[in-house]
């Protein structure tokens, strides 16, 4: 088998040499035992801290090395990386909104629009009489 | 714009009769059923949208009717509940979202690209097929009961403790999700690889760009419903599901996830329509749509800003007031490309020679109905108001401005316009004139008395409400009524002139453009003969044209 | 050296496309398209997965002790090699050599299976404990947890999400079942290996996929 380091095609498309992706499976490994490994280490911040952040690094790098060399987007045209890297900034954005809404849940941010967990503390939200649309009495039902 | 073509333009353009379109290229059934063609699909694509807007329509008189009268004499609640469901399911699934793009957009991206086709034609059937199996399915859903959790499915009611039919209605929207997303896929590829010689960015009818988009929207934010969808689909059918709060489940969560898609819909259900609308204006004003660029950039704006949006139907869910605050905030900011679209419109408008054909009736309605709704929205995005605006009539009202008397209307402004060009056959312009302007009487009676009826406190999807409302909703009702029989005269008369209308000319608006002047009417089977180089400027109006009705 | 007889003598342009660089071109964004709302779809899992972990964060962490690292880190390795064998088998149309071809994609296919098996082995031993919601849910039996009513939580979102995962594999067997009779039969060479390479970034997709799902899932500690 023979295999140019810049094997074309008729069309000019770049032939990946094999060599390439038996390095890329070899680093994918690694990581994978890797992350294994970090994930007995006990990082500070708990659950959801750097423990966390490390392994979702190693999984971002593993999907780059997939997304790089056995997709061949190293070798494809700026457009390609753009739809790529598009993607990864719009889940960025499903998955930041929730999460700030959690994080933000407990914050007592100036005039409340609900007295949920805090009922009978704010004179805004205890008023009894129902509130007349029109100045009429109320009708009897 | 003026072309060049590197081959003959066959002198056959100009001639309607004798030459094969894409029509009479084989009259059989299977030639349409397994059709390649992108007008063709479109043309199927708009006769099945036509069917689900006059059934989502038909629920609205229905629930009209009800809402005539204070008490709930008509049907029980339950039915009530399902009727609006329904309507909205249909309206937002089977007709809105594929309208203009899989019609319209279907139909002239390629040609205005100065392609032979789609980049994907066999996706395009496909993508068909699929919209079809699920407005079967959501016609199933109809038949056999109906669903009455609001087409916002929101969870738990509608994993656990609606018994009506959610799991098909789901399946249907799932379904027609995936047509979208197809579509869209279709539409990027296309624009990115299939545009002719000369024809660069910067030269691309504005349609071009609000389908390119409307195609990001699709692509990145469908997948979302599809998702939420499924689980909502795998509760009710295996019960595992992630939303039941007796196991921690988070309604909430259901809402962020529903509405990551539902707010950049709506982007979907009217980019197309800005761009039909700047076609038009800049046709009938005879004039270069002023500030092309901003129009561009601000269609990819909307898309983009788009996303970051959602919270604002969430305000008073249980979401927390600091995300309240940033959405509020970006809220206000994606008001700013529209109304620079709004100005840009106007603008060309001024010292244009503009004429008043059917076309531009309905896309000076669409202009002054759109900017009431844009506007009652901004009440909407800020948190105060809409603690007493949220669920009323004020928001039923606004987003019926904006669909309707925006998207609905551009998207007959546009048929009106290409009809000719589509079917080579031309409907009577006073017709035209007239429908425009009974939809958009019968439209403002109908919905302007719902912002007063919102503002004073009536809720949405109840179906009775106190006497002292009646009054209002008796002229929301009429309204209906006259914009139910308005629609109805424009599907009449444009089937009718499918069949008896008078034969087009090639170019009856004088309009520039490829698909005006390089192509034929109605198009041949390969849109053009020949590769068309482009060589000037999009909208390389002289202001001398004339109209050839 | 390249098998002449794969695929066809010359490359096969549609009509509606000007020349092969156009038609290649507009496929490649086509897949890669269909390919970033796939990843919109598996997004909207992890949305909720990042949501509820950061809600119950000890739940996530005794319901994830309950699944089986072992299986879930063997699993990775089939997926991570039957990725090489399916870039290889890529490779072999591209450069026109039908024995290779054959082999590596028939690894590829042995792999799928082989991660569908280990799976089915991992639901089962669920099922056993009573760790399946809805439908098996037994927390006090063998393994009990701390939390039962938010451990069925946990599960129903690890079901949820390594289902739809086995479900892209399932998937992606069958088409590569078709593919294993097209490429039998030589249908895709040197002119025609696209559909080969697309079918390959689908696997490759799935794989990324179980990347992110392998820590998230098996890994909280």
């Amino acid at each position: 088998m023979s295999e140019n380091e810049h094997a074309d095609d008729h069309a000019g498309h770049f032939i990946v040499p094999p060599k390439y992706y038996i390095i890329n499976a070899v680093v994918i490994a690694i990581l994978m035992f890797l992350t294994i490994a970090a994930s007995e280490v006990t990082f500070p911040g708990g659950v959801n801290g750097m423990g966390y952040l490390v392994a979702l690094l190693i999984a971002i790098l593993k999907a780059a090395c997939i997304v790089s060399i056995f997709m061949g987007v190293k070798w494809n045209t700026p457009l390609v990386k753009v739809f790529a890297i598009g993607v990864i900034g719009w889940l960025t954005i499903l998955f930041t909104f929730p999460m700030i809404d959690l994080a933000s849940a407990k914050w007592e941010l100036g005039t409340p629009y609900s007295d949920i967990g805090h009922e009978g503390e704010n004179a805004l939200f205890m008023d009894d009489d129902a509130v007349l649309l029109v100045d009429e009495e109320p009708k009897a039902d | 714009m003026s072309v060049v073509t590197t081959d003959e333009v066959s002198t056959s353009a100009h001639q309607e009769d004798a030459q094969v379109n894409y029509w009479n290229v084989n009259y059989s059934i299977k030639s349409w059923l397994l059709t390649k063609d992108h007008k063709r699909i479109g043309m199927m694509y708009l006769a099945s949208i036509m069917v689900f807007f006059m059934v989502g329509g038909l629920f609205a008189m229905l629930f009209r009717m009800e809402l005539a009268t204070a008490e709930g004499e008509m049907f029980d609640a339950d039915m009530y509940n399902k009727f609006f469901t329904l309507h909205g399911v249909i309206m937002i699934f089977f007709f809105l979202i594929p309208s203009i793009p899989a019609t319209l957009g279907n139909f002239f991206l390629p040609i205005m690209l100065g392609a032979k086709d789609l980049a994907f034609p066999k996706i395009n059937l496909l993508s068909y097929y699929i919209y079809m199996a699920a407005g079967i399915t959501a016609l199933l859903a109809l038949g056999t009961g109906g669903v009455d959790t609001g087409w916002t499915f929101y969870a738990p009611l509608s994993t656990q403790y609606a018994n009506s039919q959610v799991f098909l209605t789901a399946l249907a929207g799932f379904l027609a999700g995936f047509s979208s997303i197809l579509t869209g896929l279709n539409f990027i590829a296309t624009i990115h690889k299939m545009r002719a010689p000369g024809l660069t960015w910067f030269r691309l009818p504005l349609f071009v760009w609000a389908h390119y988009a409307t195609g990001l929207i699709m692509m990145l934010g469908t997948p979302v419903i599809a998702i939420t969808l499924f689980l909502v689909l795998f509760e009710r059918a295996t019960g595992i599901g992630i939303f039941d709060p007796a196991m921690g489940g988070d309604p909430v969560l259901f809402q962020h996830m529903f509405w990551y898609y539902s707010h950049p819909a709506v982007y979907i259900m009217i980019l197309p329509g800005f761009g039909v609308i700047s076609e038009v204006i800049g046709c009938f004003s005879r004039n270069r749509v002023f500030g092309y660029e901003f129009i561009a950039f601000s269609s990819l704006a909307i898309a983009i800003l788009g996303f970051f949006v959602w919270g604002h139907h969430m305000y008073l869910s249980g979401q927390s007031f600091f995300t309240g605050v940033i959405f509020s905030f970006l809220t206000m900011m994606v008001a700013v490309p529209s109304a620079i679209k709004v100005f840009n419109w106007t603008a060309t408008l001024w010292g244009g020679n503009v004429s008043f054909e059917s076309p531009m009736i309905w896309a000076f309605g669409f202009m002054g109905l759109f900017l009431v709704g844009g506007l009652t929205g901004i009440f909407l995005a800020s948190m105060g108001a809409d603690v007493h605006l949220h669920d009323t009539y004020f928001v039923v009202a606004h987003f019926h401005y904006v669909m309707v008397g925006g998207m609905v209307m551009a998207f007959f402004c546009g048929v009106h316009f290409w009809w000719p060009k589509m079917t080579g056959k031309m409907y009577p312009e006073w017709c035209g004139k007239l429908s425009a302007l009974l939809v958009f009487a019968g439209f403002n009676a109908t919905f302007f008395p719902q912002f007063i009826l919102g503002w004073v406190g009536m809720p949405r999807r109840y179906h009775s409400y106190p006497e002292e409302w009646e009054a209002l909703n008796i002229l929301s009702t009429a309204g209906a009524m006259l914009l139910g029989s308005a629609f109805t005269f424009t599907i009449v008369y444009l089937v009718w002139s499918m069949f008896w209308g008078k034969d087009a000319k090639f170019n009856t608006w004088g309009a520039r453009g490829l698909e005006w002047e390089k192509c034929a009417t109605p198009p041949d089977p390969h849109n053009f003969h020949g590769v068309p180089v482009v060589t000037e400027e999009a909208y390389a109006y002289t202001g001398k044209e004339s109209v050839d009705v | 050296m390249s098998d002449l007889t794969m695929g066809p003598k010359e490359p096969i342009v549609s009509d509606h496309f000007i020349d092969r660089e156009q038609q290649n071109e507009a496929s490649h964004i086509g897949m890669w398209l269909f390919l970033a709302q796939e990843a919109m779809f598996f997004g909207g899992l992890l949305c909720a997965y990042f949501y509820y972990r950061f809600k119950y964060p000890e739940v996530f962490v005794e319901g994830s002790a309950q699944l089986n690292v072992y299986m879930g880190a063997t699993n990775t390795i089939v997926l991570l090699v039957s990725s090489v064998t399916m870039a290889m088998c890529v490779y072999s149309t591209q450069v026109g050599k039908w024995k290779q071809q054959m082999i590596y994609l028939s690894s590829t296919i042995a792999l799928g299976i082989l991660f569908l098996v280990i799976k089915w082995f991992e639901y089962a031993e669920k099922w056993h404990y009573g760790l399946v919601p809805h439908l098996n849910w037994n927390p006090h039996g063998a393994h009990s947890l701390d939390d039962p009513v938010k451990g069925e939580l946990f599960f129903s979102l690890y079901f949820i999400m390594s289902g739809m995962h086995a479900f892209h594999m399932i998937i992606g067997f069958g088409i590569a079942a078709v593919f294993w009779v097209l490429c039998w039969k030589k249908k895709f060479g040197p002119n025609m290996y696209l559909p080969v390479e697309y079918f390959g970034f689908y696997w490759h997709f799935v794989d990324i996929v179980w990347v992110f799902l392998f820590p998230l899932l098996y890994l909280i500690k």
